[in-house]
């Protein structure tokens, strides 16, 4: 079955795992992409929804998981430069899910999906084609660790 | 008259709150309508709630008697698409099966709610197996959704607008 890491640009299945340490790619600044403007239209559109939320109609995402999105978007941000998300939209359920949406060259689509619950819970879904080929928990902060 | 059974030439629609509004979207790449809105929410115990085209109009279908206040969106979907879409990812059938809401209660049979029984909150939280199918039904039914199947948003109803849609009476009883 195949993955997302190749050939796009997607959120590397190996940054979202448990052992990820923040920096490890030993990336040179001279190397360094220029960053894709929606990062920060990304990133200001969560801040603003921080005090914005009550606006939003029920179930809406609470303090908990805008933060945990936030904490994710600012790491994936530096991570990867060129790849904002493509969409960010409540959970039906209370909740938020980030989500990044790629057409690959040769056709099949590629969705990664980061969903942050009400409850604290994190979860990514990788999709190929129209079916989900990952679906596992992934920490609530990318250190996995309060801030 | 009681209510009949759901045919699969019925076209049904999918109410989609403002919450689905993305927060932040690239138009270029977003489809009309977010995968998540075909999700079971927490309150979808027994199935998705979806409205039947020849019971209801579009201004009383994207209405909810217990949230007044909203102004919902209407996606259309054909029932047969619904139904062949779950059968390709591995669902043996989908149930849609007539269920009273707060305007079935008002107006009575026949009954225009009714619920995809398969796509249900239970199955989702608690079989792994179910949640990916589901996952995969919900994001294979938006993507049969154009621009043209979205409707909306209408403005509360009034006592002076039609509640059943004139093909009502088309329909062969």
């Amino acid at each position: 079955m195949p993955t997302l890491t190749k050939n796009i640009a997607s959120w590397d299945e190996h940054c979202l795992s448990t052992d990820a340490q923040f920096g490890q790619d030993g990336i040179s600044t001279e190397d360094k992409p220029k960053e894709s403007l929606e990062w920060e239209i990304c990133i200001d559109s969560l801040l603003k929804l921080l005090t914005e939320a009550h606006l939003l109609d029920e179930p809406r995402p609470n303090h908990t998981a805008i933060t945990n999105a936030l904490s994710w978007a600012v790491y994936l941000r530096k991570r990867f430069p060129v790849a904002p998300p493509t969409c960010i939209i409540p959970e039906p359920s209370g909740g938020i899910i980030v989500e990044r949406r790629e057409r690959l060259r040769n056709g099949p689509e590629c969705i990664c999906e980061l969903t942050f619950s009400n409850d604290g819970e994190a979860e990514r879904t990788d999709f190929y084609d129209g079916r989900v080929i990952q679906m596992e928990p992934v920490p609530a902060r990318p250190e996995g660790r309060d801030s | 008259m009681s209510t009949p059974a759901v045919n699969s030439s019925e076209a049904l629609y999918r109410q989609i709150g403002p919450g689905g509004s993305p927060i932040y979207f690239d138009p270029a790449r977003n489809p009309p309508v977010h995968q998540s809105r075909f999700l079971p929410t927490k309150s979808d115990t027994d199935g998705l709630s979806v409205i039947r085209r020849l019971f209801r109009s579009e201004i009383w279908a994207a209405y909810r008697a217990e949230q007044p206040a909203i102004r919902f969106r209407l996606a259309r979907i054909h029932a047969h698409k619904v139904c062949e879409a779950a059968r390709t990812l591995g669902f043996d059938s989908l149930l849609l099966a007539p269920s009273e809401d707060g305007l079935d209660m008002r107006f009575g049979e026949p009954l225009a709610h009714c619920v995809i029984a398969e796509i249900n909150r239970t199955d989702y939280d608690n079989h792994t197996e179910t949640r990916k199918r589901i996952k995969e039904w919900a994001l294979a039914v938006t993507s049969l959704i154009s621009n043209n199947d979205v409707l909306g948003p209408f403005s509360e109803p009034t006592e002076g607008d039609l509640y059943r849609p004139i093909l009502h009476e088309e329909v062969g009883s």
